[in-house]
């Protein structure tokens, strides 16, 4: 059955993997960076608002692209899909919770050691700005690890 | 070659929904708790470290339950339906934990604007250790409310 999902976007493969792997790293390490070096009045400056602004839409960009649908449409469009489409889907989202419960386990261990050896940790504000990264990593996730996976020949696009 | 799940613990559909139930309000009670009223030393009053003790032993019996079992096995060790319902409650416990991500970033709206309560750093320790905790444990808590119970 072919999918008859109507898609706002369809990137070229090559286009959507560099730009899965540039946005949502992007977006994480501007977070940081943004917390880690705060202007003199103690506020985020503004070139990080705005390198926040560009990642964070490019994500957003990405997440209706044809490509990712699979993982955006409920599951009662299942029969839209291909069996193997499906299948790739699953084991996208299967390996995007092992993922999300590594990270969350690796930034406790993160943090627990920055407590005891005086490493950098944000204030409140700035780790709040870190959560929203991630979880808006943690959102699209699935879709990464399929694009990320996706074996169709570049040439093809 | 097909591998067959043995797992060191096969719980009664009621008692593994109880333990969930246990799970999913002593684990955010606990530890929620612990870090909004901290005893003088810092660290959770008794009743609350009771409760997370109680959260994290019903976890690690919902770890080695077979419901988690099946939730961890691997294609081969699965038939058709298995496989199908494992990849639901994977879908549904990814839909279940960033939707907990955003509602606790929604919170940070108004208690940044309103002055309200947030965790010091040992209090966002243990709340993302028990997030962890508990999103570890949610597809094999999906799993055994989406079973039926005819087939215990």
């Amino acid at each position: 059955m072919v999918t008859i999902v109507r898609v706002p976007a369809r990137l070229s493969l090559r286009t959507a993997k560099i730009l899965l792997l540039v946005a949502p790293a992007g977006l994480v390490l501007s977070m940081v960076a943004g917390a880690c070096f705060l202007g003199i009045d103690g506020r985020v400056q503004p070139l990080f608002h705005a390198l926040r602004l560009v990642f964070g839409l490019t994500c957003l960009a990405l997440l209706i692209d044809g490509r990712t649908q699979s993982t955006n449409v409920p599951e009662r469009f299942d029969p839209l899909f291909h069996e193997r489409e499906r299948a790739e889907r699953d084991r996208a989202f299967r390996n995007s919770h092992k993922l999300i419960i590594w990270t969350v386990f690796a930034l406790c261990a993160l943090v627990t050691a920055a407590l005891r050896l005086g490493w950098w940790l944000p204030d409140v504000r700035g780790a709040i700005d870190i959560t929203i990264g991630l979880a808006f990593v943690a959102m699209g996730l699935p879709a990464i690890i399929l694009v990320r996976r996706d074996r169709s020949n570049f040439d093809e696009d | 070659m097909d591998m067959i799940i043995n797992p060191p613990l096969r719980l009664k559909l009621r008692t593994a929904r109880l333990l969930t139930l246990v799970v999913l309000a002593a684990m955010p009670i606990g530890y929620l708790g612990g870090a909004i009223w901290p005893d003088q030393d810092g660290g959770a009053w008794l009743p609350f470290a009771v409760l997370r003790l109680i959260g994290l032993f019903a976890a690690v019996f919902l770890f080695v339950d077979v419901r988690n079992q099946l939730a961890n096995a691997s294609d081969a060790m699965l038939d058709e339906r298995e496989r199908a319902e494992r990849d639901s409650a994977y879908r549904s416990s990814h839909y279940v934990i960033v939707g907990a991500l955003f509602l606790a970033f929604l919170y940070t709206i108004p208690a940044n604007l309103l002055g309200w309560w947030f965790p010091d750093r040992d209090g966002a320790i243990d709340l993302l250790s028990a997030f962890g905790i508990t999103s570890l444990a949610m597809p094999g808590i999906i799993l055994a409310w989406r079973e039926r119970a005819e087939q215990e």
